[in-house]
């Protein structure tokens, strides 16, 4: 345990000292936030845009809050992701490449501690950020347009919590299988991709599978309950993390030559 | 006491062998260098002797239990860190991985800082550091938690020459607590501080010889011969009986076994040869290194 602490420790000291602990939350905020604020405003940018014949009136259906914070999701579902794999792409293979890993490995440090502080360290960083952008979103919602109760808000926000450990084990797990940290990015963005993708490959089987969450996500802001199948979309998701991490530390145990 | 004990050691890289068939000891106390050509596989026993790689073959033990690793302190060829620590944060997370307590960490940091030269560089960031100031970091947090094996990989090759004798310095005095293992190019050095030397050619143990066994071991004493003027080595053949070095100016070698070396000299100054230098010699690494590598 006091490996595990000093390492982990360690990371959110790199993570502070490198400015992460700043740029991630802010980036993440200003993605989230961009969709309430868009919407609002986005009668009055029309009008200012002047590419209409004078005289053309626009009549927007205002949507309803529940309606902006699952279009606020699905912003982040696309950038969002993309924004935690770049985030998470180096943390294991610059260490890795420059051969910091190997003293480190020279003393009594097992594999699981090492990736686990990593792991840590990153599913906390980011889920911190997604609770200040996603609380952010919510407010600027309720006063924008139409209140939307707190139990959906944290039923979403724990649902879509899922979705991002999943994409930060992803990348972990490609960053111990390859060496180059932009092959990292592709291959884990590929994977994220394709998971996602299933939903409308395979409708019937990725109803269980994690390619729902953003649709149990967005549907339980809509009515405020889940469906029969949020169970199954949580377990399976839960099980594939936990494989990825059991496959990652026997990969890094197995290959990792320094 | 054998500390550290290798009994054929083998590395294969798919067809390429590494290592082969490697066999050592380190006893308390000892110190050893590694030489070798670039690519004879120095580094990879080192890695192996560290717990960095799994050997494919042979034992690695110490006091013929397996090695644990607390008992090592390892120094790789090219030390990095993180570019954004403090070498006493560095010295911390080093003391901490090896199970040291908070307090004895304190103590030992600034002890080994003020070992290696750094004290004044406490207040830079590492990644300021020149590669020198790297290198001595990186012998400080080797030996950090008081190892009782020191496993060194070319500790000197990236250091100007009064580092390099700082840190032949600094070993010399850590040979009184913990054996020393380390490969270098630097035969000097070598000589001066290692009770023995293994040298290695394409994976394998091609002399390992005990120095102070082998210097006493010279039977006869060998004379070097410095001259102004070029020599004639038929003449000088009368009396050596084996000329190790032959230049035109300069020849090492044993004398025949009733010549004296008041003989050689007469000999020149009949010649009427300037002799510049004359003078009884030890066989050095140097040369022993040539002969190995070479033969």
């Amino acid at each position: 345990m006091k490996r595990f602490n000093a390492l982990f420790h360690k990371e959110w000291v790199e993570a502070w000292r490198e400015k992460k602990l700043v740029w991630l939350p802010a980036v993440i905020l200003l993605v989230t936030l961009l969709q309430p604020i868009s919407l609002y405003f986005m009668p009055t940018i029309l009008e200012s845009s002047s590419s209409l014949p004078p005289g053309a009136v626009i009549e927007l259906p205002i949507p309803s809050g529940a309606e902006v914070l699952a279009g606020t999701l699905s912003q982040l579902h696309t950038i969002g992701t993309a924004i935690i794999v770049l985030a998470c792409m180096n943390v294991i293979v610059q260490e890795r490449n420059n051969g910091s890993l190997m003293q480190l490995f020279s003393r009594p440090v097992n594999t699981v501690t090492y990736i686990f502080s990593k792991w840590t360290m990153l599913v906390l960083l980011h889920l911190g950020a997604f609770t200040i952008s996603y609380g952010a979103a919510w407010y600027y919602t309720n006063i924008l347009f139409s209140d939307v109760s707190f139990t959906s808000v944290w039923k979403s926000f724990v649902i879509y919590c899922l979705w991002i450990v999943l994409v930060i084990t992803v990348t972990l797990f490609v960053s111990t299988f390859l060496r180059r940290t932009g092959g990292v990015a592709g291959i884990s963005i590929l994977i994220v991709a394709s998971i996602a993708i299933l939903s409308t490959v395979i409708p019937d089987i990725a109803i269980y599978l994690p390619s729902n969450i953003l649709y149990l996500a967005t549907e339980v802001l809509n009515t405020e309950k889940g469906t029969m199948h949020m169970g199954a979309v949580l377990a399976t998701t839960i099980a594939f993390i936990a494989l990825l991490l059991f496959t990652m530390v026997k990969q890094f145990e197995k290959s990792v030559k320094f | 006491m054998t500390i550290l004990e290798a009994r054929g050691l083998t590395k294969r890289y798919g067809k390429h062998i590494a290592v082969k068939n490697l066999n050592l000891q380190l006893k308390e106390n000892e110190c050893i260098a590694l030489l070798g050509p670039n690519g004879a596989g120095k580094t990879t026993t080192l890695h192996m002797l560290a717990g960095l790689i799994t050997p494919t073959d042979g034992v690695i033990m110490s006091d013929n239990k397996v090695l644990n690793k607390d008992k090592i302190g390892f120094l790789p060829q090219y030390p990095t860190f993180f570019d954004w620590m403090y070498p006493k944060e560095y010295l911390m997370l080093a003391g901490t991985l090896s199970g040291m307590t908070k307090r004895t960490i304190k103590e030992r940091s600034l002890r080994v800082l003020e070992m290696t030269g750094l004290l004044e560089a406490q207040k830079k960031k590492i990644g300021g550091f020149s590669g020198g100031m790297k290198q001595r970091l990186g012998l400080a947090q080797a030996i950090m938690h008081e190892p009782k094996i020191l496993l060194l990989d070319e500790p000197v090759s990236a250091l100007d020459p009064a580092g390099r004798i700082d840190v032949m310095n600094i070993l010399e005095d850590l040979k009184k607590d913990m054996a020393i293992l380390f490969s270098t190019h630097v035969l000097h050095d070598a000589e001066q501080i290692c009770d023995k030397a293994l040298i290695m050619k394409s994976g394998q143990s091609i002399s390992y010889e005990n120095m102070k066994e082998w210097k006493g071991n010279r039977l006869r004493e060998r004379y070097r011969l410095e001259t102004s003027d070029p020599l004639r080595i038929e003449g000088l053949q009368e009396l050596y009986e084996e000329i190790d070095i032959k230049e035109t100016r300069k020849i090492i070698g044993t004398l025949r076994h009733n010549v004296t070396p008041n003989m050689l000299l007469h000999h020149c100054i009949q010649q009427n040869i300037g002799v510049q230098y004359f003078g009884a010699e030890e066989k050095n690494l140097e040369e022993h290194y040539i002969e190995v590598i070479e033969g």
